[in-house]
């Protein structure tokens, strides 16, 4: 009896582990990345070894960086197989790119690189060449405050403005200056027309002309926004470290006021939002909407503070006051208008998924980047969140996004390189995730509090 | 007579086991009222700081003719304070795929278990088919964002066959089949720690195996599992021994989504297989002047994962567990003829736990071993009684521990779980359980009343010296205390 248990026993034991099979296991990877630069712009050897290398797992919005060995190549060794985001930044003094190059120079030297979404699921070796952006200086943005404030007790969208900065050693005017939302895929859903980073290939736009490359040489505008002149050029001096504030609406939202409507609009948490009273401008859409749709009726949060010059609205579209995408799938651009850059004769385009254009399809000027003097690529908080950038690598070779979140109260803020002489010169290096930082509290009083250093 | 813990052991592993169980009992009855308190710093990583559980618990058995009757049913509630990185239930506690934030929080748990088992005597004596349910349902709640809701059904339905033989011999066959399912889900009342990233120990994740993560990636989950498996049972007489077995093989196939209930076709997104064997050989011997009992008792549970992210099919593995226990227990209850009685024991015990993440590099590797002396002495009281003081001092430590972690796959999960967890794996720890009962057969007319409290205090002496940037490190001690009540009839 015992033997014929014990090999019941037995038996059953080796039955059951037949049935369990062996397994392919998973394997983590190696992603190795090669920088170089285009030798017909850089002649010089280039000590990659400066450059600072960041991968974002996109699953889990982890981020690694990497150092690059002195022929560019860095190593992310045994990472999880998955999507990524990579950044490369690099910044060589003046006195740097002097020694390596035998040219002399006064301003410091960037290359960058950036790529979003790729899937690496094998071990990858992928070329990188980086990008070098002459910084045109002058006017920058300072601070952008897209995110507005609490739905609940905040001031939703209604407390939006941007900052605008000379960061300069010169006086500037800063008449017909355009502030340019630019438009983007707000989705990665997959459909035809797209680039292959899901970004729309505006070259596929109905009628669009063969001039130049529609996607690297133009962005194209969901909004635009002038600050007036009169006729000289000379009204609106900018000393060189100051700034302009551009509100939405130029009131206090941090107390109740009057709507157009003639309700109050209360507020829960003034905490939560800012005074904006004090504004350069404000955007006032009435007029541009009683110009494009005659007889429209003011809406309600589109309040216009008398004390507070309007910025002239050039185009805008999905709006009835400045609302800027708060889940951070828009970019914003500045370039001045003048001689040739004149934003109302700029051609509009459709969005290429557009195929049948009608009287009320919706078009978007389509704005040179050659105009361009700052542009700022913002991005999803979350990493998988992210949609495709909008602007080209040359323009602004990062992103940058608050890390609160939509109505969050939180501003993206340039951070200040250097101070001399008491003026603060902000970062500009083209690469948004290197130069701007996150202040907790939208701050538009351009106080030393409104600065990251 | 009183029910001595040998004695008790022979019940429980008795009472679901139609081929263990005494047939000369027709009826036995049992009903425990249970508060159980644990509490203190050193603790795993996924455990709450304080846990108080409120059980309570019956058990019974009766004959009818050729019907037999047996089953037990629990019901608890339990509360966990300060529980963090694992929004989750407790049932299945291997299991990825489950709400992970580094938020500490409260939680309430309910479970409803319920065993029945029917049996007839087609041969009396001889033959005895029966078939066994095991019904459960779970709930588990968090009252801190993010929080969680999670409720778990169970229902196995276990047919099998007891032969009986000449000298108290008897082998049972049963086969195991049944289902689970379980939604879980979890929700903010606060809006801003639902977007947010800067509160970080508010971000949800849900982790697929170990450190695998996906940040905020579904607010709803549906796992859906299917047991199947068997058990053997064993009865003898060998000498003067009394010799209860069993072994048992369960495999549990779960498949987890976070696709809507409603759809009429769920995508997979990954599956978990485990497979069970657990084996029990509790031998027993009762003498004139001394009972001796010898417990041997091995768990070895593995589990493999496969996840849509890694292969379509499912078919690769990432996630890799096991959780493997030998125990081995010695008792020996002397001086039975005199009016206070004295027992003397030694348990060996041996835990090893392996967590692999493939994918992250990452891989934790745990043996321990803990010894544990006791004493128990019963001493006879007026009231028709006894008391009973238990002393059992422990000791136990690390005969390996591993981990394997690559920078470039370093997360959230690792500096707040696996790292944890190495640093509790690798301590040395001593500590003492103490326990005092009262049983009367005087207080309730031929009942036995049980009054019982019992503790254990853990103290950590050491741990590994490796500086692995935790985030959080299992402190000095642990104290559990229980109180219970206790009617045999």
């Amino acid at each position: 009896m015992k033997a014929k248990l014990f090999l019941f026993i037995s038996l059953l034991g080796i039955g059951l582990s037949a049935c369990k099979k062996e397994s392919e296991v998973t394997k983590p990877i190696d992603l190795t990345l090669n920088l170089s630069v285009d030798p017909a712009q850089i002649s010089f050897p280039v000590p990659y070894e400066k450059a600072t290398v960041e991968i974002i797992n996109k699953t889990n919005n982890e981020k690694y960086a990497g150092k690059p060995s002195s022929n560019g190549q860095v190593v992310f060794s045994g990472i999880v197989p998955g999507t990524y985001s990579v950044n490369v930044s690099m910044t060589l003094s003046a006195a740097e790119f002097t020694e390596l190059s035998g040219i002399a120079r006064e301003e410091d030297y960037h290359l960058n690189y950036a790529i979003d979404n790729q899937s690496y699921l094998e071990n990858s070796s992928v070329d990188m060449k980086l990008i070098t952006s002459e910084v045109i200086g002058g006017f920058v943005f300072k601070q952008i405050y897209y995110v507005g404030s609490s739905t609940k007790d905040g001031a939703l969208f209604r407390d939006l403005f941007v900052e605008i900065y000379n960061n300069s050693n010169t006086a500037l005017y800063a008449d017909s200056l355009c502030f340019g939302l630019v438009l983007g895929k707000i989705n990665t859903t997959k459909t035809d027309f797209l680039l292959p980073n899901l970004q729309y290939d505006w070259s596929q736009s109905i009628g669009m002309l063969q001039n130049g490359d529609a996607n690297n040489d133009y962005v194209y505008a969901k909004a635009i926004f002038m600050i007036p002149s009169d006729g000289t050029g000379r009204k609106h001096l900018v000393q060189p470290g100051q700034s302009l504030v551009i509100a939405g609406t130029a009131v206090d939202h941090t107390k109740p006021y009057v709507l157009n409507n003639g309700k109050e609009q209360t507020i829960g948490n003034g905490a939560l939002t800012v005074d904006l009273s004090k504004a350069d401008f404000e955007v006032y859409l009435y007029p541009y909407d009683q110009k494009v749709n005659p007889g429209a009726t003011k809406f309600a949060s589109d309040v216009d503070n008398p004390q507070v010059p309007d910025m002239e609205t050039i185009f805008a579209t999905g709006m009835n006051d400045l609302v800027m995408n708060p889940q951070g799938k828009e970019s914003y651009i500045l370039f001045k208008s003048g001689g040739k850059a004149d934003p109302n004769q700029f051609p509009k385009y459709a969005n290429p998924e557009t195929r049948t254009i009608t009287a009320s399809t919706n078009k978007y000027p389509q704005i040179p980047l050659s105009y361009v003097v700052d542009a700022v690529e913002v991005a999803a908080s979350v990493e998988k969140d992210k949609t495709a950038r909008r602007l080209p690598l040359k323009h602004d070779a990062g992103s940058i996004s608050v890390d609160g979140g939509q109505y969050s109260s939180q501003s993206i803020v340039r951070k200040t390189k250097t101070t001399v002489n008491g003026r603060r010169i902000l970062k500009d290096t083209n690469n948004s995730t290197a130069d701007f930082g996150v202040l907790p509290k939208a701050d538009p009083s351009k106080a030393a509090a409104s600065f990251i250093d | 007579m009183f029910l001595n813990p040998q004695a008790s052991r022979v019940l429980d592993i008795s009472l679901l086991r139609q081929g263990l169980g005494d047939s000369a009992i027709r009826s036995y009855g049992r009903v425990d009222l249970d508060y159980q308190r644990s509490e203190g710093a050193y603790r795993r990583a996924q455990e709450g700081f304080s846990k108080n559980r409120v059980a309570f618990y019956t058990a019974g058995a009766r004959k009818l003719g050729r019907i037999g009757i047996s089953g037990d049913f629990v019901f608890d509630k339990v509360y966990e304070d300060s529980l963090s990185s694992a929004i989750r239930s407790d049932q299945t506690l291997l299991s990825p795929f489950y709400y992970y934030a580094a938020k500490a929080g409260n939680y309430e748990r309910q479970n409803y278990k319920a065993n029945v088992t029917l049996s007839y005597d087609l041969i009396p004596g001889i033959l005895m088919p029966f078939v066994q349910l095991n019904y459960g349902t779970h709930w588990s709640t968090g009252s801190v964002d993010p929080r969680l809701d999670s409720k778990r059904f169970l229902l196995k339905y276990n047919p099998g066959l007891t032969y009986r033989m000449k000298g108290g011999t008897a082998v049972s066959i049963m086969a195991l089949k049944g289902s689970a399912r379980e939604n879980a889900g979890i929700a903010f009342k606060n809006d801003r720690f639902a977007t947010s990233l800067t509160y970080p120990d508010r971000i949800d994740y849900l982790n697929f195996g170990y450190g695998y993560l996906s940040i905020r990636d579904t607010s709803s989950l549906l796992k859906k599992t299917a047991y199947q498996g068997g058990e053997l049972t064993f009865k003898k007489r060998i000498g003067s021994w009394n010799l209860l077995s069993f072994l048992r093989y369960e495999r549990a196939k779960e498949e987890s989504t976070h696709d809507s209930k409603s759809q009429k076709s769920y995508r997979i997104r990954a599956k978990f297989e485990t497979d069970e064997y657990a084996g029990r050989l509790l031998f027993t011997r009762i003498g004139l002047d001394r009972d001796q009992q010898l417990d041997i008792h091995f768990s070895v549970l593995t589990g493999q994962d496969g996840h849509i992210d890694f292969s379509p099919t499912l078919s690769r593995v990432n996630y890799e567990a096991a959780q493997n226990t030998v125990d081995l227990s010695y008792s020996l209850i002397f001086n039975k003829r005199k009016r206070n009685q004295q027992e003397l024991g030694l348990g060996v015990s041996y835990y090893e736990e392996n967590r692999s993440d493939a994918a992250q590099s990452t891989r934790l590797d745990a043996r321990i071993l803990r010894l544990n002396p006791l004493f128990r002495s019963y001493i006879a009281s007026s009231l028709s009684g006894m008391l009973v003081v238990k002393v059992a001092p422990f000791y136990s430590w690390p005969l390996q521990t591993a981990l394997s972690v690559n920078p470039n796959s370093v997360n959230a999960f690792t500096r707040n779980v696996v790292y944890p967890d190495y640093y509790y794996f690798s301590s040395k720890v001593a500590g003492a359980q103490a326990g005092l009962s009262f049983l009367s057969k005087g207080l309730l007319k031929s009942n036995i009343l049980e009054f019982s409290l019992d503790a254990e205090y853990s103290s950590r002496l050491s741990t590994a010296a490796e500086s692995y940037p935790a985030s959080f490190a299992p402190g000095k001690s642990r104290l559990q205390t229980m109180v219970g009540v206790k009617l045999l009839f």
